[in-house]
Parts: C-alpha cells; sequence; structure tokens
C-alpha cells in the first residue's frame, strides 16, 4: 500500500549574516535520511523513535505537508510527489491523519458536527441531508452513543477522550484506506487510552484500514503494531515482526531501548548499560548515528555508515550483523 | 519505622464560580523515614494539590479546610507562615515536572540553587557555590552547568539540575511531581535510577507522583491509589501488583501494556474520569465499576484494612 | 551578538531612510508650490508680491529644481546636520531653533517618565501580587479615570489651584524672566520651580497607566511555574516579587518604557502649549499653524531619530538583560 523509497528531508539553518557574506555553505539538520520501508496492505506498522529521531517529520513527508529533500513515495502504486492539483485531493480522500493534540486539532469555534462535515463538504460529496446521517453512523462507530448528543457541542465542551475520537470520527469520515497515527493516546489518561486503543483496533477490522503508528513507547507498540520500524536520528535501525524485536532485539539502540522501558511489574527492573556520551558535532553526519551512545562501538562504525541488511525476515543497521 | 509525614483526613477544596472542586477529600496516608511512596491517578484525582498540600502552597481559590499533616510531630497546618517558610526545601522539598519554567530563566542555575541554599543555611557564599558543585555533581551533571542558563539545558539535565536543587538543603522528605513526563525512555530511566539511589544511599524520603504504574513499579515501596480526591488502595509495591483489591486498581494496572513477558490483552474501563464538581453520590468509582452494587450507589465506602499496610476503601471487602 | 547588532542596526537605517522619504513627501504632495505658502500670509501684510519676488523665493528655497535633486538635497542636508532654514524666523535655521528647544522636552519627559516609570514598577509590582487587593482594585479604577482625562485639561486644574488659587507656583515658562542668577544652584532652583507643575502632570497622566502594564506584565509571569518553585523554596515574599517576578516582568516593561518616551517628546505639546513651557512640542504646534514647513519638517526628523535611537537602545537592553536572546546557541 505505502511505498517509501530513499526518502530524505533536509532542514537548512539560517546562516548569520557574516557567514553569508562570508560564502560558508549552510549547516544542514538531517530530519530524515535515506528511510525506505513498506507497509502493506492490513498491517499497523509502528514506528518508534523518541524525539528529534525524525518520526514526525517522516509523517508529514507521508501525507506531503512537508515535500521531501529527495525521495520517493509510492501510494497504491501512484507516485504521490508528481501529482498534482485534483489528484493530490485524491490522494488526501485516501490518506488520512490523527494527531497527539486533540484539543489543537479541532476548530474550537465549529461545532462537532460542522468539524466532521467539513471533509466531506470540501470534496464536494453527498446532500447535506445525507451527510448527517453519514455523521451520526460514523459518530456511532467510535463511541460517541447517542450521536444526537454531540453534533452540537463544542471541542471544549468534551473531554480528552472524546475529543480524540472526534478527530478520529473526522479522519474516517472519507473512509480513507491509510490512516497515520503521530502519538494518538499520548496525552490521554491511561484508562481512556486502553479505550481509544480498543476502538482502533475495532475501526480497523470494521472498515479495513491499514495504519502508521507512530510512538516513542515502545510498550504501546507492541500493543497494537505487527511490525516495527525503529527510527534513531533520521533513520531507520532495526525493523521486523514486532514479537521477534521484543523477544531478541538486534540493534544496540533497540536492544537499550528494551532495558529502560519500565514494566509495570516491580519483579522486572530497569536496567541500562553504563552511560556513554562521546563527543560528536551535531552536524557532521559520517558513520553510524548511534556511534557516540553506542557501547559496543568499533572503530569502523565512527566512520562508515551501516548499511540496513536483511537477516530472516528483519532488517537492522548495525556493523555487528552483516 | 517511624512515621516521618503523617497525613490525617486532609481535605482541600478550589472554591470555584462553577462549583467546588474537592481535589482532595478526606485523604489519609503515612510517610514513612527512607520510603519511596508512589502516589497513581489519572489527571484530576488530586495528587498534585496533595502535594502542594503538603506545603501548603495552595492558592485562591483553593484552601484546605480541614485535616492535619503531621511532620515530626508538628501539625503543618497549625504554623505561622514564617515558620512554615523555614520547612519549605529546608525539611520539605519539591521538584516539579522539569518543563521549560519551572527554573527562572533569568538566573543562572548557580544563582537559583545558591539562593536556596543561603535561605536556609548559615552557609557563605563561597560554601554555598562549592556545595551547588557537589550537588550537580551527585546527579551526573558537570559543574560547569552552574554557570549555565536553564534554556540552555537539555530537558534530562534541566531534570537533574531540578532535583539537585532539591537536595541542597539536605532535606528529609523529596516530592516529585511526575519527574520524567517529558523525558525520553533513556533519560527516564537514568533519572529513576538516581532517585532509587538517593532513597538507598542518604536515607531520602521520597514522594513520586505519577500516571505511569509502570515507572512507580520500578521504585516505589508503597503505592497509593487516588481517584477523584480519595485515595481507594494502598499496598506495598507487590501487593498492589499481585493483589489488587480495588476494582480501579485492578483496571489501571491492566492498562499498562509491558514489553516483557507475554502479551496480554489490556482491560478496558468504561466511562470517563469523574468530574470534580459534580460527583456522583456514594462510591466516586461506581459509575465505572463492573462490580458496583445497590450500597455503592449511596453510601461512600470507608477504609478497610485488608492487612498488613493493606488499605482499600471498597463495600466489597466490608 | 555582533550579527545581532549589525543586523539591528541596518533594519534601523533603512526605516531611518524610508521616514525621510515619507517626511520629505509630505508637504510637498499638497497641492500649490510651497513658495506660495510663504508669501500668502505675508501678503496680508506687505500687500502684493511681485512675481520676481516669488521667482527669488523659488530659487533661493531650490524649490525649482527637479524632484530628485531636491530629494537628494534633503538627505545630504540632513546627514551633514542642515536642516534647512526657517521661513518664520527667517534666516534662523532649524536645526539651531530646534536645539534651542529640545533640551526642555527632553527636561520634562526625561523627568517625568522616570518618576512615573520607577513608582510604576514597585507598585505595579506589589498590586500583582496581592492580586484583587484594595491597591489592585484602586489602581484599576484610578486608572480608567485618569486615563480619560485629556492632558491639558489636567495641567489648568494644577495651574488654577496651585499656581492662581495657591500662589507657590509659577503659571509658565522655563525660567523667570529677567533674572541674573547667582550661582549654578540658583539657576536649577528656579528650572525645577517651573518645571513642577508640568512634570506632574505628565507624571499623573501617565503614571496609572504605567503601573496597570506592569501589573499585567507581572501577573502573567506570577502565573509561571518558576514562581511555584521559588515559593517551595522557602523564599521571603519580598525576594519572590522582585528578584524573581519582577526581573522576568521588566523586561517587558522597559523597552515599553523607553518607547514612550520617544513618544511623548511630541507628545508633551499639550502640556507645553498649557504651561507655555519653550519645548519642542510647542515649537511644533506654532511652525505647523503658521505653515514653517522647513520646522515641522526638521521638528519630525529630530524625532524619528530620538525614537529609532531608543529603539535600538531597547533592542540592546533587552539583549543584555535576556538571557535567552543574548545566548543563542544552535543546540
Amino acid at each position: 500500500m505505502l511505498k517509501v523509497v530513499h526518502l530524505s528531508k533536509f532542514f537548512a539553518l539560517r546562516r548569520t549574516l557574516i557567514q553569508y557574506l562570508k560564502g560558508e555553505k549552510p549547516k544542514y539538520i538531517r530530519a530524515v535520511d535515506d528511510v525506505s520501508f513498506e507497509i502493506k496492505k492490513g498491517e499497523t506498522v509502528g514506528l518508534v523513535g523518541e524525539s528529534g529521531s525524525g518520526k514526525t517529520t517522516l509523517a508529514r513527508l507521508i501525507l506531503r505537508l512537508l515535500e521531501p529533500t529527495s525521495g520517493e513515495i509510492f501510494f497504491e502504486g501512484q507516485n504521490i510527489l508528481s501529482l498534482k492539483g485534483k489528484d493530490v485531493k485524491e490522494i488526501r480522500r485516501k490518506m488520512q491523519m490523527v494527531f497527539q493534540d486533540p484539543y489543537s486539532a479541532l476548530n474550537p469555534r465549529l461545532t462537532i458536527q460542522k468539524i466532521i462535515e467539513e471533509p466531506l463538504v470540501v470534496h464536494g460529496l453527498y446532500s447535506p441531508k445525507e451527510r448527517v446521517e453519514i455523521i451520526k453512523g460514523m459518530l456511532k462507530s467510535v463511541g460517541l452513543n447517542p450521536p444526537e448528543l454531540f453534533l452540537n457541542k463544542y471541542p471544549h465542551e468534551l473531554s480528552g477522550g472524546q475529543r480524540q475520537r472526534v478527530v478520529i470520527c473526522r479522519a474516517l469520515i472519507l473512509n480513507p484506506s491509510f490512516i497515520v497515527m503521530d502519538e494518538p493516546v499520548s496525552l490521554l489518561d491511561a484508562t481512556v487510552r486502553t479505550q481509544i486503543l480498543d476502538l482502533v483496533l475495532k475501526l480497523k477490522e470494521e472498515f479495513n484500514l491499514t495504519y502508521l503508528f507512530i510512538t516513542h513507547d515502545l510498550a504501546l507498540a507492541r500493543y497494537i503494531c505487527n511490525r516495527l520500524l525503529v527510527m534513531y536520528r533520521g533513520k531507520i535501525v532495526e525493523t521486523g515482526e514486532t514479537e521477534q524485536i521484543i523477544s531478541e532485539p538486534f540493534h544496540p539502540y533497540t536492544k537499550m531501548l528494551m532495558l529502560a522501558v519500565p514494566v509495570p511489574n516491580p519483579f522486572i527492573k530497569i536496567s541500562l548499560p553504563p552511560k556513554i556520551d562521546k563527543l560528536a558535532d551535531a552536524f557532521i553526519y559520517q558513520g553510524c548515528r548511534f556511534y557516540p551512545r553506542c557501547p559496543d562501538a568499533t572503530h569502523l562504525c565512527q566512520t562508515e555508515e551501516p548499511p540496513l541488511v536483511e537477516i530472516d525476515g528483519r532488517a537492522v543497521s548495525c556493523w555487528k550483523y552483516k | 519505622m517511624s512515621s516521618l509525614l503523617e497525613i490525617h483526613c486532609l481535605k482541600t477544596y478550589y472554591f470555584t464560580e462553577m462549583g467546588t472542586i474537592k481535589a482532595v477529600n478526606n485523604v489519609s496516608i503515612t510517610l514513612d523515614k527512607g520510603e519511596c511512596l508512589g502516589l497513581a491517578g489519572e489527571s484530576g484525582c488530586g495528587k498534585s494539590t496533595l502535594a502542594l498540600s503538603v506545603l501548603r502552597l495552595i492558592k485562591p481559590p483553593g484552601r484546605i479546610i480541614d485535616g492535619r499533616i503531621i511532620f515530626n510531630g508538628i501539625d503543618l497546618l497549625s504554623l505561622k507562615p514564617e515558620d512554615m517558610r523555614k520547612i519549605r526545601w529546608h525539611k520539605i522539598s519539591m521538584v516539579f515536572q522539569g518543563s521549560m519554567n519551572a527554573l527562572n530563566p533569568v538566573h543562572t542555575i548557580r544563582d537559583q540553587i545558591v539562593e536556596a541554599i543561603i535561605t536556609h543555611t548559615n552557609y557563605s557564599r563561597g560554601e554555598a557555590e562549592r556545595k551547588a558543585a557537589s550537588l550537580l555533581n551527585l546527579v551526573e551533571l558537570d559543574s560547569s552547568i552552574l554557570k549555565r542558563y536553564p534554556h540552555e539545558l537539555s530537558g534530562g539535565m534541566r531534570q537533574r539540575a531540578l532535583i539537585a536543587m532539591a537536595l541542597a538543603c539536605d532535606p528529609e522528605i523529596l516530592i516529585a511531581d511526575e519527574p520524567t513526563t517529558a523525558l525520553d525512555v533513556v533519560t527516564q530511566a537514568r533519572i529513576l535510577m538516581l532517585l532509587k539511589d538517593l532513597q538507598r544511599q542518604y536515607g531520602l524520603s521520597i514522594v513520586i507522583i505519577s500516571h505511569d504504574l509502570s515507572i512507580l513499579a520500578q521504585i516505589c515501596d508503597k503505592i497509593a491509589i487516588m481517584y477523584a480526591g480519595k485515595i481507594v488502595e494502598c499496598a506495598s509495591v507487590e501487593t498492589i501488583y499481585e493483589k489488587p483489591a480495588h476494582p480501579y486498581t485492578r483496571a489501571l494496572i491492566n492498562a499498562f501494556p509491558s514489553v516483557r513477558g507475554p502479551k496480554r490483552p489490556l482491560s478496558i474501563l468504561r466511562g470517563e474520569p469523574p468530574n470534580l464538581i459534580s460527583l456522583p453520590p456514594g462510591c466516586p468509582f461506581h459509575p465505572r465499576c463492573s462490580l458496583a452494587h445497590e450500597i455503592c450507589y449511596e453510601v461512600e465506602p470507608e477504609i478497610i484494612q485488608l492487612s498488613q499496610g493493606h488499605y482499600v476503601t471498597c463495600h466489597l471487602y466490608k | 551578538m555582533y550579527e545581532f547588532f549589525i543586523r539591528k542596526f541596518i533594519q534601523y537605517f533603512v526605516t531611518f531612510l524610508i521616514i525621510l522619504i515619507v517626511i520629505f513627501s509630505i508637504p510637498r504632495l499638497l497641492p500649490g508650490n510651497p513658495a506660495d505658502y510663504i508669501i500668502s500670509p505675508s501678503t496680508q501684510y506687505v500687500g502684493e508680491m511681485s512675481e520676481i519676488l516669488r521667482q527669488q523665493l523659488i530659487e533661493r528655497f531650490g524649490l525649482n529644481k527637479s524632484i530628485i535633486e531636491q530629494f537628494f538635497l534633503f538627505i545630504t542636508n540632513t546627514f551633514t546636520g542642515y536642516l534647512g532654514v526657517s521661513w518664520k524666523y527667517f534666516p534662523k535655521e532649524v536645526s539651531a531653533l530646534i536645539m534651542e528647544r529640545l533640551p526642555w522636552t527632553l527636561f520634562l519627559v526625561v523627568l517625568s517618565r522616570t518618576l512615573s516609570l520607577t513608582l510604576a514598577f514597585f507598585i505595579g509590582s506589589i498590586a500583582a501580587w496581592k492580586h484583587g487587593g484594595k491597591l489592585d482594585v484602586t489602581l484599576q479604577t484610578l486608572g480608567l479615570i485618569t486615563m480619560a482625562l485629556p492632558s491639558f485639561w489636567v495641567g489648568l486644574v494644577l495651574l488654577t489651584v496651585f499656581a492662581l488659587y495657591i500662589p507657590i507656583f509659577p503659571i509658565g515658562a522655563a525660567v523667570s524672566y529677567g533674572v541674573i542668577y547667582r550661582n549654578a544652584w540658583e539657576f536649577i532652583c528656579d528650572v525645577l520651580h517651573h518645571a513642577f507643575l508640568p512634570v506632574m502632570t505628565l507624571t499623573i497622566i501617565t503614571f496609572f497607566g504605567d503601573t496597570l502594564i506592569m501589573r499585567n506584565a507581572m501577573l502573567e509571569i506570577l502565573g509561571e511555574d518558576f514562581i511555584l518553585t521559588a515559593e517551595a523554596k522557602g523564599l521571603k515574599s519580598r525576594v519572590i516579587i522582585f528578584n524573581h517576578a519582577a526581573r522576568n516582568a521588566a523586561l517587558p516593561f522597559i523597552t515599553g518604557a523607553l518607547m514612550s518616551i520617544g513618544l511623548m517628546i511630541t507628545g508633551a505639546i499639550f502640556v507645553e502649549t498649557t504651561f507655555s513651557y519653550p519645548g519642542v512640542g510647542a515649537l511644533l504646534s506654532e511652525s505647523f499653524f503658521s505653515r514653517d514647513f522647513p520646522t515641522v519638517q526638521g521638528i519630525l526628523i529630530i524625532t524619528s531619530l530620538i525614537f529609532i535611537v531608543l529603539n535600538f537602545i531597547a533592542d540592546l537592553l533587552y539583549m543584555w538583560l535576556d538571557p535567552r536572546i543574548r545566548l543563542m546557541r544552535v543546540q
């Protein structure tokens, strides 16, 4: 369904006046650096990484909210970067998003009905009467029942969980096939979180959806994703089936995460490798990105970037694995 | 184990235009010397208000209207403001979420730590600066951080600096309110391990407030689960996880997925966290409780002791 | 850091040039030849002017040259300090005229702003700390009242009470007329004596506004987390208000304060007129009504320059006081 090939996004830093006059080249932040992966229909792929790993930038690139510096994105076989105008609008119908903050995602001056109706209006679908029925049906599907109760409310009158349901409802109203979710539950309370996750899984079955689920929480990703992509500083360092990665992480970063993620069990304690933080210039991209923090690093890791190699249906980008 | 801090029947209410918010509604709990207590609960359960009440930092329209907070034999609520000021930081200090704004942006880290030391002790400025440097080393920060400003530090470094500052006057109790929320997993792990070290090595008593039961499981000795301004269950950390008694505790524990062990389904608790202005009668949890029966709708449950150190507030155990 | 300085300097320089263009254009956009403006008042007294005289005037003031030539002349003259010759006080140079008056205005403005802002800083801080208290509410009420009062009315009231009925202060002017001073001290006393009422007028009308601005800035700061940290640290109230809160609120307050000085230089026009105080505001009013364009132009140029300089100083000050701006590092 989705294929990303050598996608990169570099952000240039503004030069100071003096640097500009000197003719110095601008420094770049490589938010997404030569990323390639595929998502097949019906999968829930988890993109796991800490803040600064580039996962949000990658999400925006896929949704064409940002233009990439280089690379290609194929959606259902089409190269979406070459599309223009009306065709882009068509793609937008099929690809939707759910973002982190349910409050800022909803226009505070519109009623819930208007918020959910907006995509339908923009795409010129159905008559107003039909729209109301469709909206009511969708509100029921996301658990806001009875829908009449919610149509005329404003976002601030709803709780966090309810707002996120509205966001999901709006994302589903155009019947997309692919949804990108960026930290959809991290701002919600624990018990509400499980409700929303449960909803998301149910909706996947009901509407035949494919998900890209982005999070920093490895435990959460394990819970709902069948495949994981682990990102670190703009690069994908490990991919594979969720349970495979969880039971036997390959990449040193993934291993570190597995040790550090707290478990709701007082008998299993977290531990960490000794702190390693070699000095590294933030703008010189040479060798393995994880080198400054890697407990198993060798000299090769400092100079050469390891390629993503496939092993038994998984992939890892580390010189320890050839 | 002697009790260092005893809270009896504390009530902190916020009197707003929309109604009275019973943020802390008859809460009793103790903290022993050298113990690490975790206060768990979702947003709005009153855990932060409870912490602020201990230091008497509640601002209007909030007010502590009832109860006693006994620290080292003295009721903190009976102290004059000037005496309370002396207890703050010196005996009981607090670490807030290390957001950009927990530290004053126009003062250096050195100035802020030294200020705390000088206010409560007789140290000279030079001695205070030396102490500040050693505090930073304690939290694994280089002493060159002293001359920096808060915005120059990363989130993890700011959190550590806050912890160092909180230890400046060698307090007996450290209250940490969501100390790791905005941090990445690895930094979070280091901060948690640091807190545990401080508890073990220096006999520091810690209260950790968090919505994340996973991190509380890591370092707490005792956990109190809060809901709608009340403590619904309190027990040792092992008991909470092995034999949770209150329906809410069970739901909460099973709401956190785990990376270890077999993948198990998460429990789904219906309903929303309660509106503290208009609480339902009886047990505040009954609208969401699958085991609720008639008495739960009408009568508020009392605190029942299930075993040594295990308390629950639920009609199921009468 | 120098980067910042240079960039700002260029920005302000360009702003100044644009202002000069505007100042240049305004009188020339009015219909008719400026020469006619000089001549028409004079014709009331002299009678018909001959065409020759008119042509001579036009040539004298360079009004027959092309616009571009005039403009270049204008710019080069301005940057060398020559602001033209006054048409009313011909042949007195405009720069000399302004320099006679500007110090008096600056005296009033600096004195009243300093007084008002210093008081506002402290009282605003305390009012914010005791938010909703008696001080706070009184300030807001009085503030609304005084801000609605016209400055000349306040001036007239003060004059009437303290110069007429209870004659402790002089009715106007900067110094007593025709007095010879025995020493510098006497001069200073006289000046202060004359300046008292105008300064009081200016202070009264601005004080409440300044205080409310400080109070509002403080209120915002007091809601921040680090104030809670400061309280939890067990610091004394005085320390929290001034070392922590006011120190932060001072940043926007000071920049606003500096800019208000610039505004008041021409804003003091009503007060100067009321007290017959020989300042730049009075000169502006006078020149405007007598169509003395060069003087008007000159005053606009000087005041714009002062305003820009103050703005620049405010930027530098802000940079110096706020470590977040001072230390812009890439992480």
